[in-house]
């Protein structure tokens, strides 16, 4: 095989699924049934439309506003409990999305522990309860964005500054604020576009309150209307394509995989500084509050004592196949997407136009609301359901065709996002391998072994990951993917929580996280050898 | 330290890594393995869980063959089978109002089976060509919290006006008549005892004002109602009693003097059935008096449909019925949800 054939083919590994995944959508809204659906959401469902973003544009400014406040006290403050506020910061990311709408409810909901009996006419359903919760969810993408903004400040000019008389405050104001706007503006486009998308939270505590996906998801899943629902589809692309491009070029690039280590502090905070710590300890404290909720629902049982028979029927009984079913696609999905990463990787960087060409396809790839790409999968799977039944080819392989599907899904979907940091470092390694393959005569092989993985493998890792959360607790992209043969946790608890049995969906949060903490310690065992290596390295130069 | 030797001193650690993550995968596929039966039937269930899984349990220990149930709303489980992948996907529908089972019957996704059981079953819960048969009956009806009601100073509802007090706003459950058949049933009702789309458009508009939730189960209002995060719900009153005899006891079944809706819940083979044959000896258990008191030995009763089994005295007994008739309700249905989407939702 030629190197150019090796490329379109690890292209089409990606290219391929997501180009099926599309053209269902577009084929849908390409006939006068979907033109007159869209005409018909356009002129009735405009206040859908603006309460949409009425939400999005409330959990993007609270979430972008929290992330920065905690990244800015444990980047710039000598704060006590540094450790645990950045891990409560972290923990949002291995739950489901609709775990603190869920805790949020157990303790302000109308009964809830708290205000059910300190303020009984306390209302968390509806907006307000929709953005708290969107921000809870959402917050910890702007954290890490903003913390590695914080982390490529020039510390040795804001020591200089403070050297030289200039307050904490005159240095966070002159020094540090310009240059965080970039990052700033992309996490709030990436959280807007991330809240546009969202199923789970509005269905959980929206109380009535509409939004476009949760329209779509109704539009398909109770009425079967799929041409309504491509219209929604078609109105959730847009914007969120136009977003997520700007959020690429306001700073995207400097976005980093996830960070198991917290920021370095850099001095004693001064009065304003210890009235950011406050509040950040504030809101870690809410984070830790709804944490505890969730336990304590997982472990009770009606009687009000203590009971781990619901998280064992999940690992060991009548509820196992939703969670195994889970796991097993997140455990094959992840890897899946760390190779074909690598693998694209290693194609695009041989030249930095080619390179740029990769990094500006996979964003494109990755701006597609996980959303659209569920339904855009439906469609697919619907289409072959019929062509094997017309067919009469055996109906037995209709489980796999589902497995395929959400297989697919993850990939179009993390594939880009485990490879765009990687694109990213692999600028720095183009000279490199252009000098030791022309000058040197390098082979492709030794060049991949010796350069290129060493010089990615934290990204792909991280990325890998990050993967393995979010296929193992994601709902959105899959809800409209499960069928009787193939159930998913999450989307299980989802109904558990629409009949009230939080308990139940309390204990399925427990074990999910459960098991994205035991891969994380995997990736930990893993990632300190290496980075016992690098420093040994280091030391040795 | 050299690279080999670096890379010597991360063997083991490597090993365990790798080690724990093949752990798990081999758990996840041999939980997956055993839970994949020899022959077994895939059940659409839209009742109550607890109950579909002692319908799943009760039919398995008669035949030896499992089932994998799914819960589903109605309107959920009727447009899942609407699509050509759906059909294929199950082979029993069991539970959920007959309406739905008419324009399922009429979109060709039920096959016509005649059970031997079916012989006790009055004429009016059954197709007559055989296509679905009432298997319980179900009486709309208000659950609601005492306690709630206490602190917000109000009696249990008895009319359905009375769901408007402004006492109540956002402390009335009720289910999504898109997705629930109860939520339908509800709707069905206003059309039926006010006469008009328009009179019974603008009664659950003024009702959306208190409305907390849209639920897509219709169970799931008695769960809310029950956990006192609203005060009233409107559901099955199956529902309700299930809860009460899980415990809850501050719960009070209440039906509206202006008249109530019903349902057959029903059950049906499909037409695209994996295994007909199985399908139709689930059938014919979910008909016989075994079946019908499934219930009886789980949480709560539902109404028979079987003539010679003794109903439950809560169910229904004080309830004035209005007229309904499945094939009406079904007729409505396209009108009545189109409606309820676009001026409601």
């Amino acid at each position: 095989m030629t190197p150019r054939l090796i490329r379109w083919s690890i292209w089409a590994l990606l290219a391929v699924p997501a180009v099926v995944l599309v053209l269902g959508l577009l084929g849908t809204l390409a006939t006068p049934a979907g033109v007159q659906a869209l005409g018909s959401v356009l002129n009735t469902q405009s206040g859908l439309i603006g309460s949409t973003l009425a939400y999005c544009l409330a959990t993007a400014i609270a979430g972008t506003g929290l992330g920065w406040l905690l990244a800015h006290v444990l980047a710039m403050y000598r704060t006590p409990g540094r450790r645990v506020l950045h891990a409560l910061c972290l923990a949002p990311l291995v739950l489901p999305s609709f775990t603190f709408a869920m805790a949020l409810i157990v303790l302000f909901g109308h009964s809830g522990l708290v205000t059910g009996r300190l303020a009984p006419g306390f209302e968390v359903y509806g907006f307000g309860g929709l953005v708290v919760a969107g921000t809870m969810a959402r917050f910890p993408l702007a954290y890490l964005n903003l913390s590695w903004a914080y982390r490529r400040l020039d510390t040795a000019l804001l020591e200089a500054a403070g050297e030289l008389g200039a307050s904490p405050g005159r240095v966070t104001r002159r020094l540090v604020v310009p240059r965080l706007g970039p990052p700033l503006l992309s996490s709030f486009l990436l959280l807007f576009g991330d809240a546009m998308a969202d199923v789970a939270i509005p269905l959980v505590i929206g109380g009535g309150y509409p939004t476009l996906a949760t329209r779509m998801y109704e539009a398909i899943a109770s009425e079967g209307d799929l041409t309504a629902a491509t219209a929604y589809a078609l109105l959730l692309t847009v914007p969120a394509v136009v977003l997520w491009l700007l959020a690429s070029r306001l700073g995207r690039e400097q976005s980093n995989p996830i960070g198991t280590a917290a920021p370095r502090p850099a001095r004693a905070p001064a009065v304003a500084g210890r009235l950011l710590q406050v509040l950040a300890w504030a809101s870690a404290g809410l984070v830790l509050a709804l944490l505890l909720a969730v336990l304590a629902g997982a472990l009770s049982d009606p009687d009000g004592g203590l009971s781990t028979a619901q998280v064992w029927s999940l690992l060991h009984g009548p509820d196992t196949r939703p969670f195994a079913m889970s796991l097993v696609l997140a455990l094959v999905a992840a890897p899946l997407a760390m190779a074909l990463a690598f693998a694209l990787t290693r194609a695009a960087s041989d030249e930095l136009g080619r390179l740029r060409r990769a990094r500006r396809t996979l964003q494109a790839l990755a701006a597609l609301p996980p959303t659209v790409l569920g339904l855009g999968a439906f469609l697919a799977l619907s289409a072959t359901g019929t062509w094997l039944r017309d067919a009469g080819l055996e109906p037995r392989i209709v489980p796999w065709l589902a497995i395929g599907a959400i297989l697919a899904v993850h990939l179009v979907r993390f594939t880009p996002r485990v490879a765009l940091p990687a694109l990213r470092s692999a600028d720095a390694l183009v000279p490199l391998l252009r000098d030791q393959a022309v000058l040197l005569g390098a082979r492709p092989r030794d060049l991949t072994r010796s350069l290129v993985w060493p010089g990615v493998r934290t990204e792909i890792a991280g990325g890998g990951l990050a993967t393995f959360a979010d296929t193992l607790t994601a709902v959105s992209s899959v809800i409209l993917l499960t069928n009787a043969q193939v159930p998913l946790l999450p989307v299980r608890m989802l109904a558990d929580i629409d009949a009230g049995r939080l308990p139940a969906a309390s204990a399925a949060t427990l074990v999910l996280s459960g098991a994205v903490l035991i891969v994380t310690g995997v990736h930990r065992l893993w990632r300190s050898d290496l980075v016992r290596r690098r420093l040994t390295t280091v030391v040795a130069r | 330290m050299s690279a080999l030797a670096s890379r010597r001193s991360a063997l083991p650690r490597r090993l365990l890594a790798a080690g724990l993550y093949v752990a798990m995968l081999a758990w996840g596929v041999t939980a997956l393995a055993n839970t994949s039966g020899h022959r077994s039937i895939s059940v659409l269930c839209s009742s109550i869980e607890d109950l579909c899984r002692s319908w799943a349990d009760g039919f398995t220990r008669q035949s030896g063959i499992d089932v994998v149930m799914v819960r589903l709303s109605t309107g959920e489980a009727l447009a899942r089978l609407s699509r050509p992948e759906g059909r294929r996907e199950f082979d029993v529908w069991h539970g959920g109002p007959a309406d739905a089972y008419v324009t399922a019957a009429e979109r060709g996704l039920l096959a016509a089976y005649h059970s031997p059981e079916a012989g006790a079953v009055a004429p009016r819960y059954k197709d007559s060509e055989g296509r679905w048969t009432g298997v319980y009956v179900g009486v709309l009806g208000f659950c609601s919290n005492q306690l709630v009601l206490d602190r917000l100073g109000l009696a249990a509802p008895t009319s359905w006006d009375d769901l408007l007090a402004p006492e109540l706003r956002h402390q009335v459950s009720v289910p999504n008549p898109l997705s629930s058949g109860t939520g339908y049933t509800m709707v069905w009702t206003q059309r039926a005892r006010l006469g008009t789309d328009a009179r019974a458009l603008d009664y659950l508009k003024r009702l959306d004002a208190n409305v907390l939730q849209y639920t897509n189960s219709g169970l799931a209002p008695a769960g809310i109602v029950a956990r006192g995060e609203a005060a009233v719900s409107v559901t099955f009153s199956q529902h309700c009693l299930r809860a009460i005899d899980q415990g809850t006891s501050q719960l009070v079944v209440t039906y509206p003097r202006e008249g109530t809706g019903f349902e057959i819940g029903s059950v049906a083979v499909l037409a695209d059935a994996r295994d007909p044959e199985a399908a139709r000896r689930y059938v014919d258990y979910a008909i016989s008096a075994e079946g019908q008191l499934t219930g009886a030995g789980a949480w709560a009763a539902q109404l028979p449909t079987r003539s010679g089994i003794d109903p439950d005295p809560r169910l229904g007994a004080r309830a004035d019925i209005l007229d309904y008739t499945p094939q009406d309700a079904a007729a409505a249905r396209q009108r009545l949800t189109d409606l309820v989407s676009s001026e409601l939702r």
